[in-house]
């Protein structure tokens, strides 16, 4: 199954979740992710989250200089991000939870 | 990680990828792409492979940029050959591809000439208003193909592009049958020989009249250019002569059998024929009556010494009245004046 598709879906869940643990640039909430398991994550799918949940307002944002090259822009989670991560949250455990109620007898078939 | 250089290609390819999103506007793109460097630096320093590689192109990456941060898609565009889209993401193509953007229109209409000279050459010239006519109709059809105005007629397409290619080749000998076109008219107008001999405004001029100073008339004037040159009328045939056709202007000899044309104002000979025996005989020269009886007299002035110049081009009233010749009418009179 492609998981691209599924990621799609959640994406905004796990960035969530990563930029909650520590605030991070893009490529590094990238690498992350990818370190976490979500290998098929695109690079611009992650900064277009990055920077689709600071529009909405979910994500604070910084840039921090640099002496040797481009500055970098930071992300951190806020308040309303953190209530949002815990709806989704919810949200993703109902919907594991009933995906795998749904697979579980067809496996128990197999 | 830590050290961040930003690599040409890393600048070449976020400058690609904002050219994609440059419909958004300044705003949004920076919002979008703020930091992308050093992002793209990081990833670029962990391995070597070059970064479409990776990262795919600028315009897919673009697309996934914009589609993520939840911003409309840009009007979707038809999977294109790998050279054009290389071509597209690179930098400057939106100012190349601007100026022949604008170019555009001239390309319709040239495109529409090239079609009318082709039917004009296949089905022979049309007459007058009706090469206009078929002009004006290839001009309008070739713009509103162009505007996408029957965009919709889609079988249109391969003809038209049939036809681009053709113009396309055609155009170049349709330029340069225009160009020699100039080039004959340019023959003819260099081929252009003035009249010979003495002209005024273009027109030969077959005798001249000198009045002194006093506005009385000249006999036997020699007149020279500015090099020393004699101004002769042209003492072609038929130059100066009367509607009956038998009266002719002669020129003069010179003291050394040769004849003058420069002499002035020239006399003429006219041909007599003897109503009883219908025999032509050759009078001899009469002078030829002047124009005006005599013309206003310049203003004398006297002459004066200013800064040590002398004015020696003025004649002193009595030098010009000592010039005065008998009267014209008196062909055997020889002024001095003008010797």
């Amino acid at each position: 199954m492609d998981t691209t598709q599924l990621l799609k879906g959640v994406l905004d869940l796990a960035v969530l979740a990563v930029v909650h643990d520590e605030d991070g640039y893009g490529y590094d909430v990238v690498r992350r992710l990818r370190a976490a398991g979500l290998e098929d994550v695109g690079d611009a799918s992650v900064y277009g989250t990055l920077r689709r949940l600071y529009a909405g307002g979910a994500l604070t944002s910084y840039v921090v200089p640099s002496e040797e090259g481009p500055h970098r822009k930071y992300y951190g989670i806020n308040d309303q991000g953190r209530r949002l991560l815990n709806e989704q949250s919810k949200t993703w455990r109902g919907f594991a939870e009933t995906m795998q109620s749904l697979l579980e007898p067809t496996g128990a078939h197999a | 990680m830590s050290t961040i250089s930003t690599r040409p290609d890393v600048l070449t390819y976020v400058a690609a990828v904002r050219v994609h999103l440059s419909d958004l506007g300044p705003e949004v793109v920076e919002e979008l792409t703020g930091g992308l460097e050093a992002d793209l630096a990081d990833l670029a320093a962990e391995s070597d492979d070059p970064l479409p590689q990776r990262l795919g192109d600028p315009q897919g990456y673009a697309a996934e940029l914009r589609t993520a941060a939840g911003l409309p898609g840009r009007v979707p565009t038809s999977r294109r050959a790998p050279i054009a889209s290389r071509l597209r993401s690179h930098p400057q193509w939106p100012a190349v591809s601007g100026f022949f953007v604008t170019l555009r229109p001239a390309w319709w209409v040239a495109r529409a000439l090239t079609a009318w000279w082709l039917l004009t050459r296949v089905l022979g010239t049309f007459i007058g208003l009706l090469s206009l006519v078929v002009l004006v109709v290839a001009v309008v059809v070739s713009v509103e193909l162009g505007r996408g105005r029957w965009e919709r007629h889609g079988w249109l397409t391969p003809p038209v592009l049939v036809g681009n290619v053709l113009a396309a080749l055609v155009l170049p000998i349709v330029c340069l049958t225009a160009v020699d076109g100039y080039r004959y008219v340019d023959a003819g107008a260099s081929s252009y020989v003035p009249p010979a001999g003495l002209t005024s405004n273009g027109t030969p001029v077959s005798n001249v009249f000198a009045y002194d100073g006093n506005g009385l008339p000249l006999t036997d004037v020699q007149l020279f250019d500015q090099d020393g040159h004699p101004l002769s009328v042209d003492p072609g045939p038929g130059a100066g002569s009367t509607d009956d056709g038998l009266t002719q202007l002669v020129g003069r000899q010179s003291a050394y059998g040769q004849t003058l044309y420069n002499v002035f104002p020239l006399r003429r000979e006219r041909q007599v024929v003897d109503a009883q025996t219908g025999q032509q005989s050759t009078q001899a020269p009469t002078a030829v009556p002047p124009p005006l009886v005599a013309v206003p007299p310049v203003a004398t002035q006297v002459p004066t010494v200013s800064g040590g110049v002398t004015p020696t081009a003025t004649a002193t009233p009595s030098a010009a009245s000592t010039a005065t010749t008998s009267p014209p009418s008196s062909p055997s009179s020889t002024g001095t004046r003008a010797r």
